[in-house]
């Protein structure tokens, strides 16, 4: 088989692989490859250097470094001729070294399994041992009380003894640093217990308990896991592969070359088999598991259930609840939109709650009647980060109730960074039926300025809106009305605490509201 | 592992998922390339793999320790492709025709058992790559970036990226082939 043809079945091979080969191309790979049983164990070949390459990401070290090769020729042919006599004798001894590394990873990952087993067994023991101590505890107080207060008389009718003079001991040598176990790659709002560190981007950190009180914290470990850790939450840094959740809300994105990362809860112990999964440890250690992406084994630790029950292997889009205290594991429904599944969701997804659906998609056209929807609010992203180069225009700005918009006028200073959301709900136009919906929306950051009138809006929407986006161009109709408008009267509420929208929407045509909201800063960014 | 110490590990409940997880481990690869030869589409690929490891785990139980674990893993990655195929049917989206599947699945099948050096072959292969292929391959294979996103950041159309990266695999199967020949 020549080089061109050779090159064209390359093509064509990936082109299917990534899944852009078209009809016709799939037809001259097929053409080709029945020519000639050449091309076909060509294709096989081609096919299974492709998933060499795609799945030994992790084994395969020598791509990963930057190197300069000046003067490389251009094509590896005759370069690869020369090297290959003296690779020749190399590659039985790299083979036979690269069978005993894959040997003892298997018995380094084995002792580990049974180290964790033997853990929990004897966590189990000293909790039945602790429990009996309780017992006997009570009983036991009166009688040590009593000899202490006899101890405390005879010694305070001795007179002091001399002190002796304490001999000069060498200083022990300095034990070795403990190592990294994880290092703090994004934060925002963070405050946690740790008084070895503090929680900025880069931060290194060893084994040991963190009590994460406010914020989310995004923690990086060496082999490429990442956990995403919602407050409030305890976390125990186990290892580099090996997390504790005690209670909290956590998410993990489990690369290939992390596979086997480990989060121990109260009730579970979750292994990563190449994933993305959630957890949700409650006050009691009872465990809800989502599997995202991919599958996880999940052990159980309650007592009484043998090994076949104890495992369970969870797969994309389910999830199962484990309660170590009362011994029951059941299947819930799945709910990622509880967690926050990448740092987006810490920086941008609000907490919406009835009416109110968030959507990161901005479509096309949010003019009257291209996204009607009777039941929905929808909330979508426009833009983020703008900066107000003036004083800019608003509806509201203070807390409170609002019925009446009609002239509604105030400002955000300049100079204010804010990220702007559209709340778009344009019911079904079909004979003039006015429907009523509400629900709220609750940002992590304050909200500075709500925009409800037609004329604000379309002024805003060269600066807010998305400029991938049509916006209605002209009318009233995507104002909110005012409760002089009996039919059609909507309500806003801010809260207090600036954080949340309430809104209720009396309309037979489009409402939209513009929210703006203090941008991240670049630091949680 | 010796026949022994898998029959002895599987004789003990608490080990049977890290025994799963060490023969998984050690032999996805050659798994996922029986599975890439007869769906030569990456993203199906890795579904069908996910489907055929929850399957496998499920069914551990059934496979006896010291027997071959990749032909018994294969025999359940045979019907999960096969479902596959019967449902791109109904949606007219197969790739190979019946012909040319079971030929492939013939040569496939052959080809899994074969003890070869091929990760060793290819990784120095990888290294004997010069600096842009080197770079396109690490982004596309080892970050998981997709050739659209690659075009970006390269500022190459797709259609260049698609070129280099099937140039570059040609290379590296040429470089292999030779490097296995060599070897004997």
């Amino acid at each position: 088989m020549d080089s061109a043809s050779q090159d064209n079945l390359n093509y064509l091979l990936t082109l299917s692989l990534e899944g852009a080969i078209s009809a016709e191309q799939c037809d001259e790979l097929h053409r080709l490859m029945a020519e000639s049983d050449e091309a076909m164990a060509y294709c096989l070949d081609f096919l299974e250097t492709a998933a060499c390459l795609y799945k030994a990401q992790g084994r395969l070290g020598a791509v990963e470094q930057d190197r300069d090769l000046p003067g490389t020729p251009e094509m590896l042919g005759e370069v690869i001729e020369r090297d290959e006599q003296v690779h020749a004798r190399e590659a039985a001894h790299l083979a036979e070294v690269r069978r005993e590394e894959i040997r003892r990873a298997a018995e380094t990952a084995l002792a580990r399994f049974r180290e964790q087993e033997r853990r929990r067994q004897e966590e189990l023991a000293h909790r039945r041992y602790l429990a009996h101590r309780r017992q006997l505890a009570v009983g036991a107080f009166a009688a040590v009380v009593l000899v202490l207060i006899a101890v405390s008389v005879w010694v305070a009718s001795r007179p002091p003894a001399p002190v002796a003079p304490v001999a000069e001991v060498p200083d022990p040598p300095a034990p070795p640093a403990p190592p990294i176990v994880a290092v703090v790659s994004r934060v925002s709002d963070v405050r946690w217990n740790r008084l070895d560190a503090d929680p900025v981007v880069g931060t290194e950190l060893i084994a040991g308990p963190i009590a994460l009180d406010e914020g989310f914290l995004e923690l990086t470990f060496p082999s490429q896991a990442r956990i995403i850790v919602e407050a409030p939450a305890d976390v125990n840094l186990v290892d580099e592969r090996r997390v504790r959740l005690g209670r909290g809300m956590l998410t993990a994105h489990v690369p290939e070359s992390a596979r086997g990362f480990e989060v121990e809860t109260p009730s579970a112990r979750v292994t990563d088999l190449g994933t993305e999964f959630a957890l949700a440890v409650d006050r009691r250690g009872a465990v809800d598991v989502h599997v995202l992406d991919g599958w996880v084994a999940a052990s159980f630790t309650a007592p009484g259930h043998d090994d076949q029950q104890r495992v369970k292997a969870l797969y994309q889009d389910n999830a199962m609840r484990f309660d170590a205290d009362q011994g029951t594991m059941r299947p819930i429904d799945v709910d990622g939109e509880r967690f926050a599944r990448s740092w987006d969701d810490v920086l941008y997804k609000p907490r919406v709650g009835d009416a109110v659906r968030f959507e990161w998609s901005i479509p096309k056209s949010l003019r009257e009647g291209d996204l009607e929807d009777d039941g929905f609010i929808r909330l979508f992203l426009e833009r983020t980060d703008i900066r107000l180069g003036g004083p800019t225009t608003v509806s509201l700005t203070t807390t409170g109730r609002y019925t009446d918009f009609v002239g509604l006028s105030s400002s955000v200073p300049a100079g204010v960074r804010v990220d702007s959301y559209l709340l778009h709900w344009d019911p079904s136009s079909s004979a003039g039926t006015r429907r009523i919906v509400s629900g709220r929306v609750t940002f992590r950051r304050p909200i500075l300025g709500v925009i409800v009138t037609a004329e604000q809006l379309g002024a805003g929407d060269g600066l807010f809106g998305s400029s991938d986006t049509d916006y209605p161009v002209k009318g009233i109709s995507r104002r909110l009305e005012s409760a002089s408008d009996l039919q059609n009267a909507d309500t806003v509420r801010l809260s207090a605490d600036r954080l949340t929208l309430e809104v209720a929407l009396r309309a037979s045509s489009l409402d939209q509201v513009r929210v703006l909201v203090e941008a991240p800063s670049a630091q949680e960014r | 592992m010796t026949h022994d110490a898998a029959a002895h590990d599987a004789n003990r409940p608490n080990d049977r998922p890290e025994l799963f997880l060490r023969l998984l481990l050690t032999n996805e690869v050659r798994i996922f390339s029986y599975i890439l030869t007869l769906v030569p589409n990456y993203a199906d690929a890795e579904e069908i793999m996910q489907e055929t490891s929850g399957i496998m785990w499920r069914k551990f139980e059934t496979f006896e320790p010291g027997t071959d674990f990749v032909a018994w893993a294969v025999q359940i990655a045979r019907y999960r492709i096969l479902d596959y195929r019967r449902k791109q049917y109904r949606e007219r989206l197969v790739c190979y025709d019946s012909k040319i599947f079971e030929q492939m699945t013939i040569l496939a099948t052959v080809g899994v058992g074969q003890d070869d050096h091929r990760l060793e072959a290819l990784q120095r292969c990888l290294a004997k790559l010069r600096d842009r292929p080197r770079r396109l391959i690490r982004q596309r294979y080892y970050e998981g970036v997709g050739p659209k996103e690659i075009a970006e950041r390269e500022g190459m159309s797709i259609h260049a990226v698609y070129k280099s990266l099937s140039r570059t695999c040609g290379q590296l199967l040429s470089c292999v082939q030779r490097t296995l020949a060599a070897e004997g």
